[in-house]
């Protein structure tokens, strides 16, 4: 019996030091997609433990509620970071487009205002494609210049004071629930399969791809860069209103001051999601991880009561853990 | 390495384990739009203290920022979801709130409001602490009128963009100035910081330098304003005029360049609140749904006599 377990043993090690150099290759070409999931688990797990509400169904409705808005900027900041760019406006297109919908929607009904959304959230992206494609500026001061315009912008347009009369069934739709799901997951969810269509079976998917991972290259193959570009910026802006509209529903204004913190956050997603700040490499599907991981770790921290000061050390800890992660698994593929 | 790393992780449970496996007491909550500053670090020690007395363990949500509105109205539900005794809330905007509380209606969990006297703009509080922001507005231009009895003008820290609170004294100030020989020259909003409210001020004071008053929504404003007054050596000459009175408040109105503040009792209202919120938990009847806490007029001349402990936490105390 005894030799029996030592063969057992030696088998099981031979085993092992086969399946080392395996799992190596394996976390080396799928490390970012495989870390960030069981990250999540494991903190789902933890939370579960530690707080009595954690593993309830009212408190992940509140997770996905309060995740869905950060979950469609994010995707729509995918496009924008794939392409080796960023969109640093996002929080104040989000708080632009919740003005204007308010308006719209105060004085000609919930379609309007949705329509309105929609068209600003497009032309904010356009407006940064074309400064950071045509006029070939940064994206980083691009949309850090266009975050000031369009934030001064919402001030300025609702004089520094909250929109209200936004019709009560638009309000509502962030707190309904269909089969159980609330309404914000279920629009944030349709964007995130749209997104991931568009990137990864459309042709303009894959110019973005190719526009990220060598600009140059793409444009010997004959890739329309500033026009791949432009569609990028547009889908951000897109996505950034469909996150404002859910917010706006939330608190039932129209805010000027709201998304503030959405840049940080939604570049966070999008880098823990295993999304390569360079460009070229990553998906949709990483970055829902992401925003599950943030929001998770948000909602857990408050149920331990942890202060909103600590919070914001670990959100930004855990970014560049996420950043120094990345660079080191490209160092190894390379 | 991979045993150092496990044994962490065991540790970091075991920590938070018995963190969670400690908290028995039943748990207030009370969400605010921004912990620091001279309202509400105040604002939280008496809710602190209060509660201590009372046999609760309090759960402090922080928005970090009257723009955070959505922040506030996710860590609302927070509060919602762990089912706490009952919510003490200072809404950063009631329009916002009508859905989240709603919500807590529906579990059952009174709402209270703690230095706002509404929650939501179209639900009922279950029960309020706070002074109205309108009289402070009034008293605002009570003492603007008896600081320039001849008329004068005046230059606006108005708060911070889309704060109610801060338009709703600025709104009841200029009612009662509106046939009064004073008048507005200037008016802006801004963060709720003391150095950008001092920068603030100190343009108001290039671009105006014969202003007569300078009116701060708060005393993170009025602060600003009175060291732009002391840094353009007008302490006296340009009147400083604002609402709550902190430590830095008190120690600039000694030193001359703070003429007249509307204190409020953030700690009285703290204590009140969640008294009101123990009652409403209870299911005791209440004589009255709104405690309005009375203001108080401050000048240099009363400085001395007035009854700090309700107006400012003891000195290093932090939520």
């Amino acid at each position: 019996m005894a030799q029996i377990s030592s063969a057992q043993d030696l088998g099981s090690g031979a085993a092992s030091a086969a399946a080392g150099p395996r799992l190596r290759a394996l976390l080396q070409r799928h490390g970012r997609e495989i870390v960030l999931p069981l990250v999540v688990a494991f903190m789902i797990l933890l939370f579960s433990l530690i707080s009595d509400v954690f593993f309830s169904v009212p408190n992940f409705r509140n997770i996905g509620v309060a995740a869905a808005a950060l979950a469609c900027v994010s995707f729509g900041q995918t496009f924008a970071i794939i392409t080796a760019g960023l969109d640093l406006s996002v929080g104040a297109t989000v708080a632009l487009v919740s003005i204007l919908s308010a308006f719209a929607m105060r004085n000609y009904g919930i379609s309007a205002g949705v329509v309105a959304a929609l068209l600003t959230g497009c032309a904010v992206g356009l407006a940064n494609g074309l400064v950071i494609a045509k006029l070939k500026v940064f994206p980083f001061i691009a949309t850090l210049a266009t975050m000031s315009i369009i934030s001064g912008l919402a001030l300025r347009l609702s004089s520094g004071v909250p929109v209200t009369g936004v019709p009560n069934a638009f309000a509502d739709l962030a707190y309904e629930v269909i089969l159980g799901i609330p309404v914000p997951v279920i629009i944030a969810l349709c964007v995130l399969v749209v997104a991931a269509l568009i990137l990864r079976y459309t042709r303009v998917g894959r110019h973005i791809y190719a526009i990220g991972g060598n600009e140059e290259a793409a444009r010997l193959s004959g890739i329309a860069i500033d026009r791949v570009k432009l569609t990028a910026y547009v889908l951000s802006g897109f996505c950034a209103a469909v996150g404002s509209i859910i917010l706006t529903a939330r608190v039932a204004s129209g805010q000027p001051s709201l998304g503030t913190s959405l840049p940080l956050e939604s570049v966070s997603a999008v880098v823990l999601g295993g999304v390569s700040l360079f460009g070229g490499r990553g998906s949709v599907i990483g970055v829902a991880f992401g925003v599950l991981f943030v929001s998770i770790l948000s909602n857990g921290l408050n149920l331990l009561n942890v202060s909103s000061y600590t919070q914001m050390m670990v959100i930004g800890a855990a970014l560049i853990v996420a950043v120094a992660l990345d660079q080191a698994l490209t160092r190894r593929g390379k | 390495m991979r045993e150092q790393i496990a044994k962490l992780a065991g540790c970091a449970a075991a920590i938070m384990l018995l963190a969670g496996g400690a908290q028995a007491a039943d748990k207030v909550g009370v969400s605010m739009p921004n912990i620091k500053g001279p309202w509400f670090t105040p604002i939280l020690f008496g809710i602190s203290d209060d509660a201590k007395k009372l046999g609760y363990d309090i759960i402090i949500q922080d928005a970090g920022g009257y723009g955070n509105v959505d922040k506030q109205v996710s860590q609302f539900s927070n509060l919602v979801v762990q089912q706490v005794k009952a919510i003490l809330l200072d809404p950063a905007n009631p329009d916002s709130f009508n859905g989240a509380v709603r919500q807590a209606k529906a579990a059952k969990i009174p709402v209270v409001g703690a230095g706002s006297p509404v929650v939501a703009s179209s639900v009922e509080a279950d029960a309020a602490a706070s002074s109205s922001h309108c009289s402070i507005g009034h008293e605002l231009a009570k003492g603007a009128k008896s600081l320039l009895p001849n008329g004068g003008t005046i230059a606006i820290l108005a708060g911070p963009p889309g704060a109610f609170w801060a338009s709703d004294r600025l709104r009841c100030f200029k009612e009662d100035i509106a046939n009064s020989n004073l008048k507005i020259v200037a008016e802006q909003t801004s963060e709720q910081d003391a150095a950008v409210a001092l920068s603030l001020a100190n343009d108001f004071l290039q671009r105006f330098p014969n202003v007569d008053l300078l009116y701060g929504a708060d005393d993170t404003y009025g602060v600003g304003a009175g060291r732009a007054a002391q840094g353009a050596q007008k302490c006296g000459k340009v009147k400083v005029l604002f609402a709550v009175l902190g430590e830095a408040a008190e120690e600039i109105m000694r030193g001359g360049c703070a003429d007249y503040v509307v204190a409020q009792q953030p700690v009285l209202i703290g204590r009140t609140g969640v008294q009101l919120a123990d009652k409403v938990a209870k299911g005791a009847t209440l004589d009255k749904k709104l405690m309005e806490i009375p203001l108080i007029p401050v000048t240099k001349a009363n400085l001395d006599s007035i009854d700090k402990p309700q107006l400012q936490a003891p000195k290093g105390w932090t939520p």
